[in-house]
């Protein structure tokens, strides 16, 4: 036990010593004139002069006394102590105005510490005021003093602001006002707050309430609650009345019982139900021209962004984070629309946020991180991409914009290998363990985009081709044209001349001439044939002249006659004559053949 | 045939072989068959801008291309050289090979087996060659009507009337697949895509809606062209816009 001690002791003594020394002064900042108050010095160590402070506005009634105390806890084995040493100093105010107290002055471990100055105002003691204990005899007479006036004793809800856009925080701060001595507050009734989406902020606890002028009158006054609302529709929107039982001490009207009565005052608690007052809340929708990127974001904002790897291989984690940042309402905003590249794996963004609440509304920073794995290489971009949201200070919608980001994704060793893999899975592996076929080192190297089609040579042979066609065609029917006319003269000529050569050989006959005779006759047919059919004599046969003749469509009657009489003239010639082949019988057969044949071949 | 002489002369006289290309090329196939694929790629490649070509300086250069596992571009020089020789095995070979690494498998839309057929048979020569034989059957069939004209064989006129009939035929049918074998090498109408991958929008527009991906070594159609961006036809039929520099034509 004594060990124990002494380890206190010696962490004791230590702490002091460590401690940083922090000398305070404190007072009421309002106090009515007459009223007895306490100016207290706080230092959080062993003092060893205390030099008060010169005190002149104020009558000293009693100080400064010192009191102590200390405390060490041990926490998890992590040892935390206190040390408060005060001087307390009982004051009076005399006159009214505004004074200030100098600071005092206390040596610590050599070194000498002062404390802040204090500035107490004092105002003129109000009619009925009971806060002094000397009041209570005059009041103690005064009728109606069980009922509470609503001006003693209220609930007032202040906001920062009545006419808001929707989305925009406003505070809202429930505060209690009272001049009764308050001592316990039950059954509070809190307001709905329907139309908002409320955060509440944390208040301290109303241990003691703070003394407040109003009206030149000094109030007690508490916060009650805080909030930071965020008007959610547009229109009037009312905050409803805060509802709160109050029970408050009052001295007693009723005849002191004992001698300690009187000589204490007698005291009642009273309790009172207190509403406060209702506020309407004029919201105001949004305007119009929304941005198409807009998803509700209201306040004062900034968008950053940032990519961990810029350079970076396949199938290795990029992390984009997006931060939106500034005052407004963060914890509502959703993650942007980013066009991520389509050959990117992109994970849901892991957000995080960390907002503080305050007077102002909602400050801190709303974070989005989005995991992407590129699975190709390449150069890739993260377009710019923009958050749009209403700014509350210049009643505009703003756009902010990030990026872009160039991601330069390289292949990573092995990531062939996968490529392949998952090529050949297109067909069967039968192309495993092949190559590709050895370079041809026979090259014709050209003149690149020569073409045979189209160029001059193309359409050369082209019209040279049509032109030696027209020119032999020109050509031959030239030639033709001047062998049909040859041919046509002959035709028309034919009888003619057969004409001619009968009639010679008619005189040869008379004549007796047999052997002219026959020749003549011969001449006569073979020269009419070929005239006729137009079978140069060079090609003069019978099988000619038969073919010729039937191509003209001669009846084979009258070919086996005119060949028939070139036969029998022909056998006549080397040959006695017989009844066939007598002179006049032939003679007058080729007339006949001759003119047969003039009317068929015309 | 002194027309046909003529044209003989005139495509000798278009294989030029300069002596300091020539040198180059066998530079280029030594240090491939070293090889060193990267310095023979560099050779061909200067060869191609002095503004020569062949089918074999493509392929070449595509073998090169292939070794340095550059699918793409290997794909873009086999696809050229199968345009100046349409019907050389090699080539469809090494091409059929070098599309097994290309990522995307597209379902080719089957076409009319005629159009399949007339396709086939345009393929089997290129331009020059066509236009040889669509002058050869030009000159033949002058030649037949002559023999039709001043013929005297019944028979014999018959013949070539048909001869020269078919020759027509032959002529115009050459002498079509012959401007289309051209206009498939100069109008580059069809193109390779050359970046890792591509997103595919719905307009000439970044903002466009993404429709599709495609990767290296596609084979894309060029339907149309707005300043720098172009509309491409997949084999599949899909339809979408890209930028230019994406694809490189064939």
């Amino acid at each position: 036990m004594k060990r124990l001690y002494f380890i206190i002791l010696l962490i004791f003594a230590k702490c002091t010593f460590a401690q940083d020394v922090t000398f305070t002064a404190s007072a009421p900042e309002v106090v009515e004139l007459g009223q007895q108050f306490r100016l207290i010095y706080t230092i959080n160590a062993q003092a060893e002069k205390f030099s008060a402070p010169a005190i002149n506005e104020f009558s000293v009634l009693a100080g400064p006394s010192t009191s102590q105390s200390s405390n060490v806890s041990i926490i998890n084995g992590k040892v935390t102590q206190n040390f408060e040493l005060r001087y307390t100093y009982v004051v009076q105010a005399n006159k009214e105005g505004e004074f200030s107290i100098p600071p005092a002055e206390v040596v610590v471990d050599n070194k000498s510490y002062k404390s802040n100055p204090v500035t107490i105002e004092v105002i003129k003691r109000s009619p009925g005021q009971q806060t002094s204990p000397s009041a209570v005899s005059t009041q103690a007479n005064q009728p109606n003093q069980s009922e509470v006036s609503n001006s003693d004793l209220y609930i007032k809800i202040f906001v920062t602001k009545q006419k808001v856009h929707r989305e925009e925080h406003l505070v809202a701060t429930i505060k209690l006002f009272s001049r009764l001595n308050v001592t316990r507050l039950e059954n509070a009734k809190l307001p709905s707050l329907q139309g908002f989406i409320a955060e509440e902020l944390e208040v301290p606890p109303l241990t003691s309430l703070n003394r407040e002028r109003i009206n030149d009158q000094v109030y007690l006054t508490g916060i009650l609650k805080k909030y930071i609302l965020y008007p959610q529709k547009s229109g009037k929107i009312e905050i409803e009345p805060f509802e709160l039982d109050v029970y408050y001490q009052q001295p007693g009207n009723r005849r002191s019982r004992s001698m300690f009565e009187d000589f204490f005052g007698t005291v009642d608690v009273q309790g009172k139900r207190v509403r406060s007052n209702k506020v309407i809340i004029d919201v105001e929708e949004l305007p119009e021209n929304k941005p198409f990127n807009f998803s509700g974001a209201v306040g004062k904002l900034n968008l950053s962004a940032s990519v961990d790897n810029q350079n970076t291989k396949t199938n290795d984690a990029i992390n984009l984070k997006v931060k939106i940042s500034g005052n407004g309402n963060l914890k509502f905003i959703n993650p942007l629309d980013i066009d991520f590249p389509s050959d990117f794996d992109v994970y849901d963004p892991k957000v995080s946020d960390n907002i503080k609440y305050g007077e102002s509304g909602a400050t801190g920073n709303k974070s989005f991180e989005y995991l992407m794995i590129p699975r190709h290489a390449g150069e890739f971009t993260i377009p710019e991409f923009s958050f749009a949201y209403f700014n509350t200070e210049t009643d505009r919608y703003t756009t902010e914009k990030a990026g872009p980001f160039k991601i330069k994704v390289a292949k990573s060793e092995g990531d062939t290998t996968v490529t392949v893999s998952s090529a050949f899975t297109k067909e069967d592996l039968k192309f495993i363990g092949q190559d590709i076929r050895f370079i041809k080192s026979n090259v014709n190297l050209r003149k690149a985009n020569q073409f045979i089609f189209g160029s001059n040579v193309f359409w050369l042979s082209y019209i040279i081709g049509i032109v030696s066609f027209i020119i032999i065609y020109v050509f031959r029917r030239k030639k033709m044209k001047e062998n049909a006319n040859v041919m046509l003269v002959k035709n028309k000529k034919a009888n003619k001349f057969a004409k001619k050569r009968l009639k010679t050989a008619s005189g040869f006959m008379k004549q007796n001439r047999q052997e002219a005779f026959y020749e003549e006759l011969v001449k006569a047919l073979w020269g009419y044939i070929s005239d006729k059919l137009g079978i140069p004599v060079a090609n003069l046969s019978k099988d000619n002249a038969r073919n010729e003749m039937i191509n003209k469509q001669v009846e084979e009657e009258y070919i086996d006659q005119i060949l028939n009489i070139i036969d029998r003239c022909e056998y006549a010639r080397y040959a006695p004559v017989t009844e066939e082949t007598k002179m006049d019988t032939l003679y007058n057969d080729a007339i006949k053949v001759i003119s047969k044949l003039q009317q068929k071949l015309r | 045939m002194k027309k046909a002489l003529f044209i003989i002369l005139y495509i000798s006289a278009s294989v030029i072989t300069n002596a300091q290309e020539a040198d180059s090329l066998l530079k280029a196939n030594d240090l491939y068959a070293k090889g060193n694929f990267q310095d023979a790629t560099v050779v061909y490649e200067n060869i191609l801008n002095q503004g020569y070509e062949s089918a074999e300086l493509y392929y070449n250069l595509g073998n090169a291309y292939y070794k340095q596992n550059v699918v793409a571009k290997a794909i873009l020089y086999y696809e050229k050289a199968l345009h100046l020789a349409p019907n050389d095995e090699d080539i469809k070979y090494n091409l059929e090979l070098a599309n097994r690494f290309v990522v995307d498998k597209i379902e080719v839309l089957p076409v009319f087996f005629m159009t399949g057929w007339i396709r086939n048979l345009k393929n089997a020569f290129k331009s020059d060659i066509w236009a040889i034989i669509s002058i050869t059957a030009f000159i033949l069939t002058l030649i037949f009507i002559s023999l039709y004209l001043y013929s005297r064989g019944l028979g014999f006129k018959k013949l070539s009337f048909w001869i020269s009939f078919i020759m027509v035929f032959i002529a115009v049918i050459s002498f079509l697949f012959s401007y289309q074998q051209k206009n498939k090498i100069l109008s580059g109408s069809s193109a390779i895509v050359v970046n890792p991958s591509v997103t595919v929008k719905s307009s000439p527009d970044a903002s466009g809606t993404d429709l599709f991906v495609i990767h290296e070594g596609t084979k894309v159609w060029i339907e149309d062209k707005i300043s720098d961006w172009k509309e491409i036809k997949l084999s599949d039929g899909s339809k979408g816009w890209l930028k230019s520099e994406d694809i490189e034509t064939i």
